[in-house]
């Protein structure tokens, strides 16, 4: 059995211990996977690539954390028949709702139980535990190796299922360029296609050493506690991890952020928002007076990752930090 | 001290002047709001001050139901920001109330030193003023654009400081709420508002047994859900004592939990005639303003009820007498969300329709609090019953179940512009009405001004009740 998880905030290891075959969704970006005309062309593009990718997954799993996508997916489910697990993700950070968030993990985890008819294992759920920590460690301490569009390829390559990742040929393309001009992304996940996005600030020389999307360097910021109950260890991780934008308050992020962008020595902070994405957009002014950095926004569609606006505003933005 | 109504039909905005002329001194100096305070007022107003002085001019362009309850309800409808100012001025704590539509207000209202509104409301505001006032405009420029629901007119209004007094406390409902909303709330806290935020977690249906709770719409959640919403509308509760100084007990939250229930009645017998009876004795326009009054009273609990009241009365009168304001053969359509610009409501009626049931996202607003159980738990199953912070099925099925009871013709789905739930939510309430009840279902944008889009918005109307005329023909 093949389960999709759609948002980095719901626990893969706990699905891997039921024995299913769990990948994350990395949108492609191809405009002809956006949503096939079946839904309002207001929402984001990818999420219209959630509708419009054909997988072969057997369960649709999220966190209910924006609104778009959880709506998306609910039509996906419903259109193709999919069963459909999604477990709250509370937007504030008290302590009611981290026991809340634990007991949506141990909903899904009867769920999944229910639909596996295997019993939770907790040897295979330490076990991908560690491995799931393997990966991440190593993402982090060799993420200097790595330009950002090559860092966020193998993200991609890793949330697709391939978990298989060596040092020695992983992390020997792409290098990041030192001497370059340090840039931070931040936004909407990035899609396969919006590699090439990444590919164009290095061109333009910069190194993009941070990627504060869903898709970059907060996907590797996480860690799981190996020792003591699993399941508790995994609801902390998950609830404690840097948190989405969509956190009320979100200064959190924004602190994170701070810290991450003075150590990196970042010089600017691209903001890249996908078009029908209010959580993002909203906050790119904020952005703009609290990370105290030269800020640009763009707001982008799969359709227009390469277009020359998009290449002319980056390109403009880097000259003027130079 | 006497007045009559004069035949039921929907008057213009000068004929509706002239019939505030006509009605008796007496009669509008004991409409009273705010009668707790000294800063108690008489609110009706000509209807020409609202242009003038306010700068609604978007009224001109409507149409009114012509009865003395219409001009209370206008009235008080249109002086609410002049209410919120005096009750500033006579002490109240103002809560601003964001997003959770219907259950914060409640709390505050417990402890009568407290007046509680939603600014979400200032989504009106573009179209009441006919963009005279900038809001959306303002937003744009603080980068949030069109792209968001018009509700974005809040954040503006919140930075020009020129509409509704700054609450003493903003209390907003976060977790499954639509994205705009959620990015706006965000935007306004970081104004530096004090702000309590409180999470709505998804609502993920339950079966019967094994500890699930009923929910008062019938639907079953976890305990765990209603124990955490319970907590969560607890630490409100808290947030507002902090604000105000003074204790929340539960014999107040019951106290308020009855008002609300009384006025709730009131609007569910209001819809029962607006929606069934023929020839229908309210416009559908009135009749959205109803239910509107159920979010947060009008800013004024009390007053709220004897308003809502009046108009009951006025409605019984008119069933009594056969009298209606519409054709009887109109078109019964369910109307789903509420629209950005009130001058479709008038419009729908005048190419041929009627209004037979409606989902304005706040279902939850409408249907009685339970009183046997503790209150705040029954605000908290309450508050669970949010169509906005679940499945989109479930609102389809409201759809359906408005559509069955008051004998609908058809649906039309008013998308908002921008809106994070229309963009998916319209097929699959179209499908399932398709499916269940196999009746047509239009789906239109009204934005917060129609004016340039009124040819389209009338023609597709006007091809919608064509469709159900010839669909009569054939049974």
């Amino acid at each position: 059995m093949k389960a999709c998880l759609y948002c980095c905030n719901t626990p893969i290891e706990l699905v891997e211990s039921f024995g299913l075959d769990a990948r994350r969704f990395v949108s492609s970006g191809a405009t002809s996977d956006e949503s096939r005309g079946e839904i309002h062309p207001g929402v984001c593009s990818w999420c219209k690539t959630i509708i419009g990718s054909q997988t072969d997954d057997d369960i649709l799993v999220a966190s209910r954390t924006c609104d778009q996508a959880a709506r998306v997916l609910d039509f996906r489910s419903r259109q193709s028949g999919k069963t459909l697990l999604i477990t709250h993700m509370p937007a504030t950070r008290t302590k009611a709702s981290y026991q809340y968030f634990k007991s949506e993990i141990l909903w899904q985890i009867d769920r999944l139980s229910e639909i596996t008819g295997k019993s939770p294992n907790e040897d295979r759920l330490d076990e991908s535990i560690r491995k799931w920590n393997r990966i991440r460690k190593s993402l982090r301490e060799n993420r200097g190796l790595l330009s950002g569009s090559a860092f966020v390829a193998l993200v991609h390559k890793i949330m697709d299922g391939e978990t298989n990742i060596s040092v020695n040929s992983d992390f020997s393309s792409g290098k990041q360029d030192s001497s370059s001009m340090k840039i931070a992304v931040a936004g909407c996940p990035t899609s396969k296609a919006e590699i090439s996005f990444l590919e164009m600030i290095e061109k333009n020389g910069a190194s993009v050493v941070l990627d504060a999307t869903c898709t970059g360097d907060r996907f590797s910021e996480l860690e799981v506690e190996e020792s003591g109950d699993p399941v508790e260890n995994l609801a902390k991780a998950y609830f404690e991890r840097i948190p989405c934008i969509r956190a009320r308050p979100n200064t959190e992020f924004f602190d994170w952020m701070k810290i991450k962008t003075k150590r990196l020595g970042v010089e600017g902070v691209i903001w890249k928002t996908l078009r029908g994405c209010d959580m993002w957009t909203a906050e790119l002014e904020r952005a703009k007076t609290v990370l105290d950095l030269p800020v640009l926004g763009i707001d982008i569609s799969y359709s227009d990752v390469s277009s020359p606006r998009i290449q002319t505003r980056v390109e403009a933005f880097l000259e003027s930090l130079r | 001290m006497s007045y009559i109504d004069p035949q039921p039909k929907k008057a213009g905005f000068s004929e509706f002047m002239n019939l505030h002329t006509a009605i008796p001194k007496e009669i509008k100096e004991s409409f009273i709001s705010l009668s707790d305070t000294d800063f108690e007022y008489a609110y009706m107003e000509n209807p020409g001050c609202f242009t003038e002085l306010e700068g609604d001019t978007r009224l001109m362009n409507l149409r009114f139901d012509n009865s003395l309850a219409s001009q209370r309800l206008w009235s008080f409808l249109l002086s609410e920001e002049e209410r919120l100012h005096k009750s500033r001025k006579a002490g109240k704590t103002i809560i601003g109330a964001m997003k959770d539509l219907g259950t914060v207000p409640i709390i505050a209202y417990a402890n009568p030193d407290n007046i509680a509104f939603y600014p979400d409301g200032a989504w009106w505001i573009p179209c009441v003023m006919e963009m005279s006032e900038g809001l959306l405009k303002l937003s744009d420029r603080a980068g949030v654009g069109d792209e968001f629901c018009p509700a974005r007119a809040a954040l503006a209004a919140f930075i020009n400081r020129a509409h509704f007094p700054i609450p003493d406390l903003l209390v907003g409902a976060v977790g499954s709420c639509c994205d705009d909303f959620s990015a706006i709330m965000s935007r306004i806290s970081t104004l530096g508002y004090k702000t309590h935020w409180w999470e709505l977690p998804y609502r993920r249906e339950e079966e019967p047994g094994n500890g699930s709770v009923r929910l008062p719409t019938g639907v079953f959640v976890s305990e765990e859900m209603v124990d955490y919403v319970e907590g969560q509308l607890e630490s409100v509760k808290t947030a507002i004592e902090e604000t105000n100084g003074t204790r929340i007990s539960d014999s107040d939250i019951a106290g308020s939990i009855a008002k609300t229930n009384k006025l709730r009645i009131l609007i569910q017998s209001i819809r029962d005639m607006a929606y069934r009876t023929n020839p229908c004795p309210l416009p559908s326009l009135e009749a959205q303003i109803v239910e509107m009054i159920a979010l947060h009273f009008c800013s004024d609990m009390d007053e709220s009820i004897n308003v809502i009241s009046h108009i009951e009365q006025m409605m019984k009168k008119r069933v009594a007498n056969g009298e209606g304001i519409l054709p009887a053969d109109n078109c019964r359509v369910v109307w789903v969300n509420p629209v950005a610009d009130l001058r479709v409501m008038n419009l729908v009626e005048d190419l041929g329709g009627r209004i037979a049931g409606t989902e304005y996202l706040f279902r939850h607003a409408l249907i009685q609090i339970p009183t046997d159980i503790k209150p705040m738990r029954a605000l908290a199953q309450t508050a669970l019953c949010d169509p906005m912070i679940g499945p989109s099925i479930y609102r389809a099925k409201l759809v359906a179940d408005e559509a069955v009871k008051y004998s609908a013709e058809g649906v039309i789905i008013s998308d908002i512009p921008g809106a994070s739930h229309c963009a998916t939510e319209g097929r699959m309430i179209r499908d399932y009405v398709a499916d269940k009840l196999s009746l047509p279902v239009l789906e239109i944008t009204v934005p917060p001004l129609t004016d340039s889009a009124i040819g389209q918005i009338s023609t597709r109307l006007e091809a919608f009740f064509e469709v159900i005329k010839d669909r009569r023909n054939q049974i």
